[in-house]
């Protein structure tokens, strides 16, 4: 067969294609559609180990915690849920929200209750029945048992799975739930879907969860003897914090968009940080002096220029001496209301990369244990440029290559080093590169765990002298000075969420418009003088 | 012979006379005693007028940079307002030696002095009670003692009972670094609490002020500083206690032979005493009235509005904190204090050459007086009129007399003063000084506002 292709058919066909395109591009983001996903365990053996059980709120009437399993006895009573105190929160680009995976043995349960898995609840006080909240749960079903599942709306319960029976094992029965972020529903019995709803909108995924029972109170006579134990419940969301798309610090007039940044200064023998000479300057800033941006980021890059860095002993007007810039270390993920209230405090950040090298401390030969600061190698940088990684359950240290190596002694302060960090579809990575080189240079790349990443304030914190009163110094400081000590410029940190919600940011500068002169008008009048009165009164 | 008799017997009787009323009637009052001030490079004629808390070097508020204070410009402003030191209680040599080596050049241009704090030497921030042996304040002092305009260092503010044996130590060790270096000149600052305050840092140990103010004077101090704000509530209302407080800082004072300064209320908004802030009248009585009871020096607090005000203080207030904001600029406050210190600097060569007899209060006042007062002084007879607090001096012999409009609200205060007979008096209001030769006279004031009076 012969194909005869006119002109107009070959319009139409590339009209066609392109159309095809257009309707199908948009849905493959360059950063993928799982990109970046937040949340984590609601609920984990971890969780429910030990003597401590702060995650969670319950009465210990009935309930007993212990070694990975939750045992409620025949003393517990309805309206006491086992409740997770991690919400559980949704969002469009993550299919499953929560996954939901335990065993449950019965033991004994009266006619009547039910028992099992409750989410969508609004506040830590609520409980299953309360509107917006899902149950799926075990009940007796004659001489066996059943599930089902059922929803709550304006005070009254629809049975989304009446009660289907099943056959409980004496070692207990595993149940799996995957909540929908569009709220529809799959159950699982034993390794096999027992049940999909495919109505969407019908339950609502965010909320706490918690597991919880329905029926008689136990002086009533309703008795539950149930536990569950392999418990592991994970919620997933993508996290899209609103920032401005590309925020930029290049200090070129000494100053930075104050609306974009936050800057804390402290000082330890030096200025702090400043804004000076078009760079960002850490002048021997002191312990918790900080350069973040003011929005909390999920997906994002973040670059920054450092050279200058002290690595040298000095001695200071003063006479005390000056050594080489402590630490400084990049956090993000850090929580908080707001930046201020997140770079204020250490313990805050969980996930950090901290650059130091090490420095001569001798001590005093003499057995009194104090430092020897007269010792002509007092404060010598000694070690190389190390990078700590930590995040929760892992740490590391990596030697910076010789090139980037900012903290070594030998380091030219000329030289300018370009970081870059990278946080993008739960992959985090450290790249470095010479100003005058093209590429990056990879020097740490980690996988989170489920691709699940923080989401929080990243930033940027020296360390600086602790106002510590020892044998060392009894007034309170260590008899040097010691802070970090570097110039940063040409900061900048990209939002890489896929299809990031932004927003518009207006220029303020940090430094405020200072006041005029106040304009004074003087009340007082000169005709009450002595000199024009000539000392008599107003009667005269 | 009986007409020669007669005639000598009249001449000794009619001399006797004349001495009798020479003595009795001329209102001579003799030698007295005049506490001075040992603070570098005052002359003592001149009042010391002062400020706490000095200009800022750069800092962080918030996220915002707020620019450097520290410069040529502010210390102007500040001499300009008639302030000649600052007690700055932020910088410290230690910490920030080059920031305090900025503060006392640039100062010094302008006539402005400074007490300095040096934690090296003695440190009582966050709690720490440390007061280094000698050597540290003979480095510290050497240091420092190379500007001219360095008064002393800053020891402690407001200690409690507890304190005053480690702030004793720190003023021992001073003296004793003075002496052997020859420092004759140097001085310190010290300030004590008044009998609202913390006066001991067990609650439960209830002190008296006279104890108190008795162990301060027990450290050996030159002379005795203490700060009370009696402007609060409702706009020109003030403590009942702020007479009482000053007869009996001035009372002890002068039992201990030393001279004493008072703080002026130039802060306000933000807490402090219930956001209560000044108007002119206020201030001008609040410190008039202190001169009035024999201060020898006054010192504005706030100076500069704080670093840390920044924090919490919301930008269209910050003019109501001290008389330089954090900007640098001029405040209201600032010249209200102008024009307060102009006077005082046309009056102090007076007053700081005069001891303090007593005062004089006529009809009614903001605050009680429960201490001894007078009706009359020297060639002064009486008092009458509206509202008046007269101060009463001694100057070389003579009747000096620093008459206070003592009301908040009289805007044209007339106050009449009545001498023993016709004498020239000099009299000083608002910096411009005038003759005037009569037995009575009457002078006019604006509330709050004083005048001085030398009886020649």
């Amino acid at each position: 067969m012969k194909f005869r292709t006119s002109r107009n058919s070959i319009i139409k066909w590339v009209i066609s294609l392109v159309l095809v395109f257009a309707i199908i591009l948009p849905f493959f983001s360059v950063t993928g559609v799982d990109a970046g996903r937040s949340g984590g365990n609601l609920i984990d053996d971890s969780m429910l180990t030990g003597k401590s059980f702060g995650d969670w709120e319950f009465s210990k009437t009935g309930i007993t915690v212990s070694n990975g399993s939750v045992h409620f006895d025949e003393s517990y009573s309805t309206g006491n849920p086992f409740l997770s105190l991690h919400k559980a929160n949704s969002s469009a680009e993550i299919e499953v929200a929560i996954h939901a995976e335990f065993t449950a043995k019965i033991t004994d349960m009266t006619d009547g209750q039910r028992f099992g898995f409750v989410y969508g609840i609004k506040g830590i006080t609520g409980d299953v029945g309360d509107n917006g909240t899902t149950f799926i749960y075990l009940t007796p079903n004659g001489d066996g048992y059943a599930y089902g599942i059922s929803t709550f709306k304006d005070g009254a319960e629809q049975v989304i799975l009446s009660a289907t029976p099943f056959t409980a094992k004496t070692d207990g029965n595993k149940i799996g739930v995957k909540v929908y972020s569009d709220g529809r529903i799959s159950l699982a019995l034993d390794g096999t879907i027992v049940y999909f709803l495919t109505e969407k909108d019908k339950t609502i995924a965010e909320g706490y969860v918690a597991f919880s029972s329905m029926g008689k109170k136990n002086w009533q006579g309703g008795k539950i003897d149930v536990t569950i134990f392999d418990i592991t419940v994970r919620n997933e969301y993508y996290a899209k914090p609103e920032t401005p798309l590309i925020a930029v610090a290049d200090f070129d007039s000494d100053d930075f968009n104050a609306n974009e940044w936050y800057l804390k200064s402290f000082r330890a023998g030096g200025d702090g940080i400043m804004t000076r000479g078009g760079v960002l300057e850490f002048d021997n800033a002191g312990q918790n002096s900080t350069f973040s941006p003011r929005y909390k980021y999920s997906n994002f890059e973040f670059y920054y220029d450092i050279f200058d860095v002290n690595n040298q002993v000095t001695v200071g007007s003063d006479g005390i001496k000056q050594l080489p810039s402590y630490w400084y270390r990049i956090e993000w993920g850090a929580e908080g209301t707001n930046v201020e209230g997140a770079s204020s405090t250490y313990e805050t950040a969980k996930h950090f990369i901290r650059f130091d090298a090490d420095v001569n401390m001798p001590y005093k030969k003499d057995g009194t244990g104090l430092l020897d600061t007269e010792n002509t190698d007092f404060g010598k940088r000694i070690g190389k440029t190390k990078m700590a990684f930590q995040v929760p359950g892992y740490s590391t240290s990596i030697t910076v290559p010789e090139k980037y190596a900012f903290f070594n002694a030998d380091f030219d302060t000329d030289t300018v080093v370009r970081v870059r960090l990278r946080l993008i579809d739960g992959v985090f990575s450290v790249a470095m590169k010479l100003k005058n080189e093209v590429s990056f240079v990879e020097i740490l790349r980690y996988e989170y765990p489920m691709l699940i990443q923080p989401t929080g304030y990243i930033t940027l914190r020296g360390e600086g002298n602790q106002n510590v009163k020892n044998e060392n110094n009894p007034h309170g400081y260590m008899y040097y000075h010691r802070g970090t000590d570097f110039k940063l410029d040409n900061l900048q940190i990209i939002n890489f969420d896929s299809a990031p919600k932004l927003v518009s940011v207006n220029f303020v500068s940090n430094r405020l418009t200072p006041f005029e002169d106040y304009d004074y008008r003087d009340p007082y009048t000169d005709d009450y003088l002595i000199t024009n009165t000539g000392g008599k009164s107003s009667g005269n | 012979m009986k007409r020669i008799i007669s005639f000598t017997l009249a001449l000794l009787i009619a001399l006797g006379a004349t001495m009798l009323v020479g003595c009795g009637d001329s209102g001579d009052l003799g030698e007295s005693t005049v506490y001075k001030y040992n603070f570098r490079g005052y002359d003592g004629d001149t009042m010391p007028i002062g400020g706490f808390i000095g200009p800022a070097p750069e800092y962080q508020a918030e996220g915002y940079t707020i620019s450097t204070t520290i410069t040529d410009s502010v210390y102007k402003k500040i001499a300009d307002c008639g302030v000649n030191f600052i007690i700055d209680q932020r910088n410290d040599y230690f910490e920030t030696p080059d920031v305090v080596k900025q503060m006392l050049t640039l100062s010094k241009n302008h006539g402005v002095n400074y007490f300095v704090k040096d934690t090296s030497a003695v440190n009582f921030d966050n709690n720490q009670e440390y007061v280094a042996e000698k050597e540290a304040f003979k480095t510290s002092l050497q240091k420092l003692y190379e500007y001219e305009n360095f008064l002393g260092l800053y020891v402690r503010d407001e200690p409690t009972v507890e304190l005053f044996s480690t702030v004793k130590k720190a003023i021992d060790n001073i003296k004793e670094v003075k002496q052997e270096l020859g420092y004759d000149d140097l001085s310190y600052y010290v300030n004590m609490n008044n009998q609202y305050g913390n006066l001991s840092s067990d609650k439960t140990n209830k002190v008296q002020w006279q104890s108190y103010i008795d162990g301060f004077g027990n450290m050996g101090v030159d002379y005795y500083m203490f700060d009370i704000y009696p402007v609060a509530g409702l706009e020109n209302t003030v403590g009942a206690y702020w007479f009482n407080a000053l007869g009996q800082m001035n009372d002890s004072a002068k039992s201990k032979g030393v001279p004493w300064l008072g703080y002026a209320q130039a802060g306000g908004s933000y807490g402090f005493l219930g956001n209560r802030v000044v108007n002119e009248y206020e201030l001008c009585w609040n410190v008039n009235t202190m001169l009035a009871f024999g201060a020898k020096g006054i010192a504005y607090y706030f100076l500069c509005m704080p670093p840390e005000y920044s924090l919490s203080v919301p930008e269209d207030r910050i003019n109501e904190i001290g008389l330089i904001n954090k900007y640098g600029a001029t405040t209201p406050i600032y010249y209200y204090a102008q024009k307060i210190n102009k006077n005082i600097q046309a009056m102090d060569n007076i007053l700081m050459n005069a001891s303090h007899e007593g005062v004089i209060i006529n009809g009614e006042s903001p605050c009680l007086y429960t201490g001894e007062t007078l009706t009359s002084f020297g060639k002064l007879k009486s008092v009458s009129g509206d509202s008046a607090l007269v101060g009463c001096f001694n100057y070389k012999g003579q009747t000096a007399l620093l008459v206070v409009n003592n009301s908040l609200t009289d805007h044209r205060g007339e106050i009449t003063l009545s001498f023993n007979g016709k004498h020239t008096h000099q009299v000083i209001q608002r910096a411009v000084s005038a003759e005037i030769t009569e037995s009575e006279f009457t002078l006019h004031l604006e509330a709050g506002e004083s005048a001085l009076i030398l009886v020649k």
